[in-house]
């Protein structure tokens, strides 16, 4: 048996709360990091081609939430149940509520699009982009909790571009969204993959 | 003063059972996840992971996936036990110390 000096006893208390605190942050990053890269630059080329080929950008906003998907899919798949950092009795389970906690979230949003159409472009986009928001917000209350205040930001650039950017002294709206929204997603993505380990 | 268990004061193996903590009961963790987030080699965790499963203080599962061999690590009931006296013990010598003076 040892036995430490204050000083040391103290060092290794502080040693170890910051042991336990890096390693529950590299647990939240997760493949969170991953998931908002992925959409993050979705936002950005899909906003883009919005605004400079408005006709075929319902094509490519196809193709690109499909890709987004089925790669989504496969992250999570890979990184929490077939290879995961941490293994969970649940992992399957739990793999699959939040493939249908997004599913219904989806299906939700396109429905009460159906009940309130007709609407504008703009406000159809800024509607289903604050709904996903808000869905971050609920994950970031429940879960981890810098999703929470990533979902408040994304909300408040959305909304302050509506509001901005729809004139015809500033028609960016687009840009906004594939700025603002998009790299904000990217850019706290890059972070959390490369720094939260 | 407390006297402190010598497997787990040794600071690599403190800092294992620490990162263990963070983990809920049920959970494991990699041991690749562990060793990228501890800094430690491979033969350095898995010399120090040795001693904590002979003192009961951990658990190691050896599995495949994808046909490559992985480890998942976790604290046994008597790691998290033994963890939690070491946290208390060390609280003691810092309070200890602080009454001395008054003491004098």
């Amino acid at each position: 048996m040892s036995t430490l000096s204050q000083e040391e006893a103290q060092h290794s208390l502080v040693e170890i709360q910051e042991t336990i605190a890096r390693m529950k942050k590299s647990l939240a990053a997760g493949n969170t990091g991953l998931y908002l890269i992925l959409w993050g630059m979705i936002w950005i080329v899909g906003f883009l081609f919005t605004q400079f080929h408005p006709s075929r950008s319902g094509w490519a906003w196809l193709i690109l939430d499909s890709i987004g998907i089925l790669a989504s899919i496969g992250i999570g798949l890979v990184g929490g149940v077939t290879h995961p950092k941490v293994k969970r009795p649940d992992s399957r389970r739990m793999f699959w509520r939040i493939f249908f906690c997004w599913f219904f979230c989806f299906l939700y949003l396109d429905l009460w699009m159906v009940v309130l159409w007709p609407v504008k472009y703009e406000q159809a986009i800024t509607f289903l982009c604050t709904g996903i928001m808000f869905a971050y917000v609920m994950f970031g209350l429940f879960f981890e909790r810098f999703m929470l205040w990533l979902g408040l930001t994304v909300t408040g650039l959305i909304i302050l571009g509506y509001f901005l950017f729809l004139s015809q002294i500033f028609p960016w709206f687009w840009i906004w969204m594939a700025v603002a929204g998009g790299g904000t997603l990217a850019g706290t993505g890059i972070y959390i993959h490369f720094r939260w380990k | 003063m407390p006297d402190l268990d010598p497997i787990i004061s040794q600071p690599s193996r403190l800092q294992i059972m620490a990162s263990l903590m963070a983990l809920a009961v049920e959970e494991q963790v990699d041991f690749r996840h562990l060793r990228d987030l501890l800094k430690l080699t491979d033969g350095n965790l898995g010399a120090h992971l040795q001693k904590l499963e002979d003192a009961g203080f951990i658990r190691m599962e050896k599995t495949f996936v994808a046909k490559k061999p992985r480890t998942y690590v976790s604290a046994t009931d008597k790691g998290r036990s033994a963890f939690k006296e070491h946290v208390a013990a060390l609280e003691q010598i810092i309070q200890s110390s602080k009454r001395e003076p008054q003491n004098e």
